[in-house]
C-alpha cells in the first residue's frame, strides 16, 4: 500500500475520474467472481448427477453473458485508462510548463534542462499509471478481499485466516520495501535523467566534439553513465525482487495453499464438501487480481519515486514572481529607466557595484566595457531576470515590481547577444514580437531589419523552417532576424545586446539607419564593442569594475577618457 | 504494401541478431521463466484434482498440503530469477543500443542533423530504447514459452481425454489469430503515439532554452498553448491506440472465457457418461484456463507490440540513415597532410534551398600563408569552413589539403588537420578545464599557457574554483566574450597545422582583441590560417584576402590593393566613424 497526500496532490482535479476507474475495476472483480461462482455451481450440480437440460443451458446462457459483459468492460476499461492517464498527465505537464515560466532563466542556466524536460516527458509518463493503474487496482482488490474473507471466515476459520494472512501479505510486505527501495528507485531516476541531459548537451554540441575530435572520450562517458543506469537497475531489481519473490509466496499461501487446506478439511470432514467446488473457484477468480496487483506495484512504485522529483520541482524558487502587483497600473508614457544604487553579483561574486543610471526617452545610449564587465548583466537586471542585490529599478518614478509582469513586459523588447530561434519557420520566429502583426507589418520589419530580401530567396519564403536552434541560418541572418522580432513589437523600450556582432558594416548601416528611424521617442540601450555602432548613439555609459566609469558622447569621449580610447582604438587606428 | 507484411517479423529477426552474444543467458533464462510459469499451473492441476478428489468422497493426507507449500515457495524464487536474468540482458542490450545510437548521430552531426530536433533524437535514445526492454525482456521468453506451455497443456488434456484437447485447439487458434487482424492498425496507431511523444520532450527543450525570449516577449500563454497542443496530440493518439487495444482486448477475452466454458461443457457430458473420473475433471476445467496464462501474456503484450515494434523502426532507421557526408571511399590518415588548402570550382547547396551557397569557389591557401574570407552576411564563409572540415561535402569541385582530395580522407583524419574557433561557441555542461581540454591530455601548464594567450586566464584565476568552475548550460555562466576566449583558448591548444577563425573576436572588445591578436599573430607564423571576419584589425593580420559574395569570390587581392581600388570591400569592413 503506497498511499501518500503530497502525491495524491498532484492529481487534484482528477479525483472523480479516479474513482470511475475503481468503480469499473470493483464492477470487473464482481463480474469475474460472479463468472467463476456459477462454473462452480455447474460444476457441483454436473456432480450431483441429476441436473436437467434447461438447467445447463440456463447456467451457459448466464456464463456467455457474464463473459460477454466482462470483454465489454475490458474494452471500456483500456480506453479509459488511457483516458484518464491522459487527463492526469496533461494538466501535469501544462502545471509543470509554468512552473518552468515562474522559475525563470537562471535555474536553467546551471544545467538544468536535460534533467526538467525529462522530468517533462519520462517522470510524468511513469507517474500517470500509480492514478490510472495502482491506486484503482488496489483500492478494488481491498474490496474484494474484504468480501472474499468474510465468506472464508463464515465457513471455516481456519481457512479464512489461512487467506487473510496471504491477502495482508500482498497489501503490507511493500511497506516494510518501501524504505528499502526509497534511495534506489530515486538513484534510478537520477542515472536516467543524468544520461539524458548528457545527451543533450552533446548532441547539441556534437559538431563542436567533432571538431576537436573529442569524441571517443564522450563516447566512453555515455557508456559508462548507460552502464550506470544497468547496474542500478540490477541493484533496484535484486532488492525488490526479493520482495516480489515474498508477494508471489505470500500470494500464493493465500490461494494454492489455502485451497489445499480446503481439500484436506473437506476430507477429514471438517467443512461440507459441496462448498469445495465455490472456494477453489472464488478463491481462483479473487487471487487473479491479487498476482496482477503484485505487478502493477512495481509500476506506482516508479511513480512514485518519480512524484519525488516532480514535487522538487514544484518547490524550486520562483524567481519571476518580482513583479508582486495585481492590478495593473497604467504607465501614460515610459518617460525614462532610472537605476538607483544598484549592485548584483552571481553567486558569491559580485558584478554591478552601486550602478546609478538614468536612460532617457528619445535618446539612443550605448553601453561598453571590456568584455565580462556586466553589461548583459546590466539588460538581465532591466528585464527582472535577476533581482538586484541592493537598490532599485524604476519606470518614470515607479519601482518595476510594483508593476504588473504582462504592463512591464508589453513596454520592452530585447535582441540578446546569443539570439535564440525557436523551431518553426522563420514567419513564426519574427511574430513572436507580435503575434497580432498582419503580414504587412511583419514584412516592413523584416526589410527594416534588412532580412526581407533573404527571406525572399528561400523556397517557402517566410514559412521556411529555421531548423533548431535556427541552425539552417547565418550568424548574421538569425541576429538580423531577432531584430525584426524587436521591431516588429515596437514597443518603448528597445534593449539589444550585441545586435550586430556578426554583421558586416554594409548590413549594420542599414540596419542603423533604420533603428534611428524607429527610436524615436523611445528608449534604446545598445550594448556594443564596435566604434561604428557606438558613435552613434546620442550618450555613452562606460562600465569599469562594476562601476560607471564615466558618461558622454563618443567625441567627448575620445578626448578626455583613456579607457573609453583602448576600448574604441583598434579600431580608429585605421580611419586615417 | 507487400512490404509492410513482413514488417513486424523483420524488426523480430533484426532485433534478435543484437543478442547473439547473450545467447547462453537467454537460454538460461528460458530455463528459469519456463519452470517460473508452469509452476502455478502444475500447482492448480494438483489442488484441483485434490479438490476433486475429496469432492468423489476421497481423502487426502497432509503431505499435499506441504507440497504445495513448497510449490508456493519454488514460484517465489523462479520469479525472482526470472526477472533478474530477463532484466539483466534487457539492459545490457539497452545500454548497447544507446552507444549505437550515439555513434549514429555522432555519424551523422551536423549535416542530417540541421533539420531534426534534438529533443527527438533524445526521446528515441532513452525512451525509445527503453521500450525495447520489453521486448526483450519479456516479449521473447514470453513468446516462446507460450509456444511450449499450450503446446504441452493440450498434450495432457489430450491424454485425459482427446475431446477435451478437441474443445480447446480452435480457441487458442482463433486467440492468436485476433493480434494479426489489428496489426497495421496497431503498428500506424504505435507510431503515432511514438512520434509525438518525442515532440513533448522536443517542444520542452525548446521551450527550455528559449525561456528568456518568451518571457522576455511576453508569449508565455501561447507557448503554454503551443506546448498543450503537443501534449494533447499525443493524448489523443495514446487514446486511439488505447481504443483499438481494448477492441482486442474485447475478442480476447470472449475467446478465452469461451474455451474455458467448452471445455467446463464438453468434459461435463465425458463425465456424466463416465468418460473420465470427477478429478481429471476439474483438472480439465482449470487447465483449460491456465493454457491461456502464458498466452494472455503474450495478448497483453502483443497490444503493446504497435508500440514496441514503432520503437524499433525509430531506433533502426537513425541506425541505417546515411549520411550527407560520403565517406565510403574514405581512408584514415594519420600522417600529418603539407597545410596547403585548395578550393577548386566548389558549388555547393544545402539541401532543400534552391540557391548555391557557394558558386563555382576557387582558392587556394598556401603552407603557412593568412587568408582572410570577407562578405556579407550570409555570403557563405562559413560555409567554406564547414566544407572544409568535412562536415558537408561539395557537390561539384574538389577540395584538398595537402593536394589529398578530402574525398579520400576520413573525417576524423581531417579534422585533426585543423584546429577551429566557430562562429556559433560552445561549451559543454562541465567546468571550465574539460572544456578546454575536451577529452585530451593536456598538462595543467599548457592549459594555462593557451588561456593565458587568449587573455582568459586572469579571469579564470579569480573564480573561487578557478579551472573547476562549471561554465553551465552551453557556458551560459559566462559572458559571451568569456566564452569566445575560452574557445580561442582550445583552438590555441590543440596542435594543427591549419587555423580556422571564424568571427573569433566578434563579442571581444578592442583591449582583449588586441591581447589575442597578438597571441594569434606568433601562433599563425607556422600555420596555415582562414580568417573569417568583419574587423579590419583582425583582417589585417592576413598576408590575402579574399571576398566573398553570394557564394561567389569577387574580389582578391591585398588589404592595401583592396582599400584602394574596391568599393564592396570598403562597405562590407565596420565602417569607422
Ligand atoms: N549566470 C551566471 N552565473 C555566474 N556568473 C555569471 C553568470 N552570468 C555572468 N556571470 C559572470 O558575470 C560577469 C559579467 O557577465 P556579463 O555577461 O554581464 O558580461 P558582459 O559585460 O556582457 O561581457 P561580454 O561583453 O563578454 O558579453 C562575467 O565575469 C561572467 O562570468
Ligand atoms: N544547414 C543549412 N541549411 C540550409 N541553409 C543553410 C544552412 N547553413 C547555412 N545556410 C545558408 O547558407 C548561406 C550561407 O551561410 P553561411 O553561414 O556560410 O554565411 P556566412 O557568410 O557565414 O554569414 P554570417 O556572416 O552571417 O555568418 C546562408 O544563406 C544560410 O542561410
Ligand atoms: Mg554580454
Ligand atoms: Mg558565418
Amino acid at each position: 500500500m503506497l498511499i501518500n497526500f503530497k502525491i495524491l496532490s498532484l492529481a487534484i482535479g482528477s479525483y472523480k475520474p479516479i474513482a470511475k476507474k475503481t468503480a469499473i475495476q470493483f464492477f470487473i472483480w464482481c463480474i469475474n467472481a460472479g463468472h467463476y461462482l456459477c462454473i462452480a455451481f455447474f460444476l457441483r450440480e454436473i456432480l450431483n448427477g441429476k441436473i436437467k437440460q434447461n438447467t445447463i443451458f440456463t447456467y451457459i446462457g448466464v456464463i456467455i453473458f457474464l463473459i460477454i459483459l466482462n470483454a465489454l468492460l475490458g474494452k471500456y476499461d483500456s480506453y479509459f485508462d488511457a483516458k484518464l492517464g491522459s487527463l492526469i498527465k496533461t494538466d501535469l505537464r501544462i502545471k509543470l510548463f509554468k512552473k518552468i515560466f515562474d522559475i525563470g532563466p537562471s535555474y536553467f542556466n546551471s544545467g538544468n534542462t536535460g534533467h526538467v524536460s525529462t522530468i517533462m516527458s519520462s517522470y510524468v509518463e511513469a507517474l500517470a499509471p500509480y492514478f490510472s493503474t495502482y491506486l484503482p487496482h488496489l483500492i478494488s482488490t481491498v474490496l474484494g478481499s474484504v468480501i472474499l474473507v468474510t465468506y472464508l471466515f463464515y465457513v471455516n476459520t481456519l481457512i479464512g485466516i489461512v487467506s487473510l494472512i496471504g491477502i495482508l501479505g500482498v497489501l503490507s510486505l511493500p511497506n516494510f520495501w518501501i524504505k528499502l527501495m526509497k534511495e534506489r528507485g530515486n538513484e534510478d531516476w537520477k542515472k536516467y535523467s543524468d544520461l539524458s541531459a548528457h545527451l543533450l548537451d552533446v548532441f547539441q554540441g556534437m559538431e563542436t566534439i567533432k571538431s576537436f575530435n573529442a569524441s571517443s572520450n564522450i563516447r566512453q562517458e555515455v557508456i559508462n553513465k548507460s552502464l550506470a543506469i544497468h547496474k542500478n537497475t540490477m541493484e533496484h531489481l535484486a532488492v525488490s525482487q526479493i520482495e516480489s519473490g515474498f508477494l508471489q509466496f505470500s500470494a500464493a499461501i493465500g490461494s494454492s495453499f489455502a485451497v489445499a487446506l480446503t481439500a484436506f478439511l473437506a476430507s477429514n470432514g471438517t467443512i461440507e464438501s459441496h462448498r469445495i467446488f465455490i472456494i477453489l473457484f472464488l478463491i481462483s477468480s479473487c487471487f487473479s487480481p491479487i498476482f496482477s496487483l503484485i505487478n502493477t506495484w512495481h509500476l506506482g512504485f516508479r511513480g512514485v519515486s518519480a512524484s519525488n522529483f516532480i514535487l522538487k520541482l514544484l518547490k524550486v524558487k520562483e524567481e519571476m514572481k518580482i513583479f508582486t502587483a495585481s492590478k495593473t497600473k497604467a504607465i501614460e508614457k515610459v518617460q525614462k529607466i532610472k537605476m538607483e544604487n544598484v549592485s548584483f553579483g552571481y553567486e558569491s561574486k559580485c558584478v554591478l557595484k552601486d550602478v546609478n543610471l538614468i536612460f532617457d526617452r528619445n535618446k539612443i545610449t550605448a553601453i561598453v566595457g571590456k568584455s565580462g564587465e556586466g553589461k548583459s548583466t546590466l539588460i538581465n537586471l532591466i528585464m527582472g531576470f535577476v533581482t538586484p542585490w541592493t537598490g532599485k529599478i524604476f519606470i518614470n518614478d515607479c519601482p518595476i515590481e510594483n508593476l504588473s509582469e504582462e504592463l512591464y513586459r508589453s513596454k520592452i523588447s530585447v535582441v540578446w547577444q546569443d539570439p535564440y530561434m525557436f523551431y518553426g519557420t522563420i514567419m513564426e520566429n519574427i511574430l513572436i514580437g507580435n503575434p497580432n502583426a498582419s503580414k504587412e507589418e511583419v514584412e516592413r520589419a523584416a526589410k527594416n531589419a534588412k532580412i526581407h530580401d533573404y527571406i525572399m530567396s528561400l523556397p517557402n519564403g517566410y514559412n521556411s523552417f529555421v531548423g533548431e536552434r535556427g541552425m539552417t541560418l547565418s550568424g548574421g541572418q538569425k541576429q538580423r532576424i531577432s531584430l525584426a522580432r524587436c521591431f516588429l513589437k515596437d514597443s518603448p523600450i528597445i534593449i539589444l545586446d550585441e545586435p550586430s556582432s556578426a554583421l558586416d558594416g554594409k548590413n549594420e548601416s542599414y540596419v542603423q539607419d533604420a533603428l534611428k528611424k524607429i527610436s524615436k521617442d523611445k528608449i534604446v540601450l545598445i550594448v556594443s564593442h564596435k566604434s561604428q555602432t557606438v558613435s552613434f548613439a546620442d550618450s555613452i555609459v562606460v562600465l569599469k569594475g562594476g562601476k560607471v566609469h564615466s558618461q558622454g558622447t563618443h567625441s567627448e569621449l575620445l578626448n578626455t577618457n583613456l579607457l573609453y580610447c583602448d576600448l574604441m582604438k583598434n579600431q580608429e587606428e585605421h580611419s586615417a | 504494401m507487400k512490404k509492410y507484411n513482413n514488417y513486424r517479423l523483420f524488426y523480430v529477426v533484426k532485433l534478435l541478431t543484437y543478442v547473439k552474444e547473450f545467447i547462453w543467458e537467454m537460454v538460461l533464462y528460458l530455463i528459469c521463466g519456463g519452470i517460473y510459469r508452469i509452476i502455478p499451473i502444475v500447482s492448480a492441476a494438483l489442488t484441483a484434482y485434490m479438490i476433486g478428489h475429496v469432492g468423489s468422497g476421497g481423502t487426502i493426507e497432509a503431505g499435499f498440503i506441504i507440497l504445495i507449500a513448497v510449490i508456493a515457495a519454488l514460484r517465489g524464487i523462479f520469479s525472482y530469477l526470472d526477472c533478474m536474468i530477463s532484466h539483466d540482458i534487457a539492459y545490457r542490450i539497452l545500454s548497447k543500443f544507446r552507444v549505437l545510437l550515439f555513434e549514429a548521430i555522432e555519424r551523422l552531426s551536423p549535416s542530417n542533423l540541421s533539420t531534426k530536433r534534438t529533443g527527438k533524437l533524445i526521446s528515441t535514445t532513452m525512451n525509445d530504447v527503453e521500450l525495447l526492454e520489453w521486448f526483450y525482456a519479456h516479449v521473447v521468453g514470453v513468446f516462446l514459452l507460450s509456444i511450449i506451455i499450450p503446446i504441452g497443456t493440450i498434450a495432457f488434456l489430450w491424454n485425459i481425454h482427446p475431446f477435451i484437447a478437441v474443445a480447446v485447439i480452435p480457441w487458442v487458434c482463433i486467440v492468436i489469430f485476433i493480434p494479426q487482424i489489428f496489426k497495421k492498425k496497431a503498428d500506424i496507431q504505435g507510431n503515432e503515439v511514438r512520434d509525438k511523444h518525442s515532440d513533448i520532450k522536443a517542444v520542452s527543450v525548446d521551450g527550455i532554452q528559449g525561456l528568456k525570449d518568451i518571457i522576455a516577449f511576453n508569449w508565455k500563454d501561447s507557448y503554454i498553448n503551443k506546448f498543450k497542443v503537443t501534449a494533447s496530440e499525443y493524448e489523443d493518439a495514446n487514446i486511439r491506440y488505447s481504443k483499438r487495444k481494448g477492441t482486442e482486448v474485447f475478442f480476447i477475452r470472449i475467446f478465452i472465457a469461451m474455451s474455458m466454458l467448452s471445455v467446463l461443457v464438453t468434459s461435463a457430458a465425458l463425465f456424466s457418461n463416465g468418460l473420465i473420473t470427477i478429478e481429471w475433471y476439474m483438472v480439465a476445467v482449470i487447465l483449460s484456463g491456465a493454457i491461456f496464462a502464458p498466452i494472455s501474456e503474450i495478448m497483453s503484450m502483443s497490444s503493446q507490440f504497435g508500440l514496441i515494434f514503432s520503437s524499433a523502426k525509430r531506433v533502426d532507421d537513425i541506425l541505417k540513415e546515411k549520411s550527407y557526408v560520403n565517406e565510403e571511399n574514405a581512408k584514415s590518415y594519420n600522417i600529418i597532410l603539407e597545410p596547403v588548402v585548395q578550393f577548386e570550382n566548389v558549388t555547393f547547396r544545402y539541401p532543400g534551398q534552391d540557391k548555391n551557397a557557394l558558386n563555382n569557389v576557387s582558392f587556394t591557401v598556401k603552407a603557412g600563408e593568412k587568408i582572410a574570407i570577407i562578405g556579407s552576411s550570409g555570403a557563405g564563409k562559413t560555409t567554406c569552413g564547414k566544407l572544409l572540415m568535412k562536415f558537408w561535402q561539395p557537390d561539384e569541385g574538389r577540395i584538398s589539403i595537402g593536394g589529398v582530395d578530402l574525398q579520400d580522407i576520413d573525417g576524423e583524419s581531417v579534422r585533426r588537420q585543423i584546429s577551429t574557433v566557430s562562429q556559433d561557441v560552445y561549451l559543454l555542461r562541465r567546468s571550465i578545464k574539460d572544456n578546454i581540454k575536451l577529452g585530451h591530455n593536456y598538462s595543467d601548464q599548457e592549459i594555462f599557457t593557451a588561456a593565458n594567450k587568449a587573455s582568459i586566464h586572469e579571469l579564470i584565476s579569480s573564480l573561487p574554483d578557478g579551472y573547476d568552475t562549471k561554465v553551465g548550460e552551453r557556458g551560459t555562466k559566462l559572458s559571451g566574450g568569456e566564452k569566445q576566449r575560452i574557445s580561442i583558448a582550445r583552438a590555441l591548444l590543440k596542435d594543427a597545422s591549419i587555423l580556422i577563425l571564424d568571427e573569433s573576436s566578434s563579442n571581444l572588445d578592442s583591449i582583449n582583441e588586441k591581447i589575442v591578436n597578438e597571441s594569434l599573430i606568433t601562433l599563425m607564423e607556422d600555420k596555415t590560417t582562414i580568417v573569417i571576419a568583419h574587423n579590419l584589425s583582425t583582417i589585417k593580420l592576413c598576408d590575402r584576402i579574399l571576398v566573398l559574395e553570394n557564394g561567389s569570390v569577387a574580389e582578391e587581392g591585398t588589404l592595401k590593393e583592396l582599400m584602394n581600388s574596391s568599393k564592396s570591400f570598403k562597405q562590407i569592413i565596420n565602417k569607422v566613424s
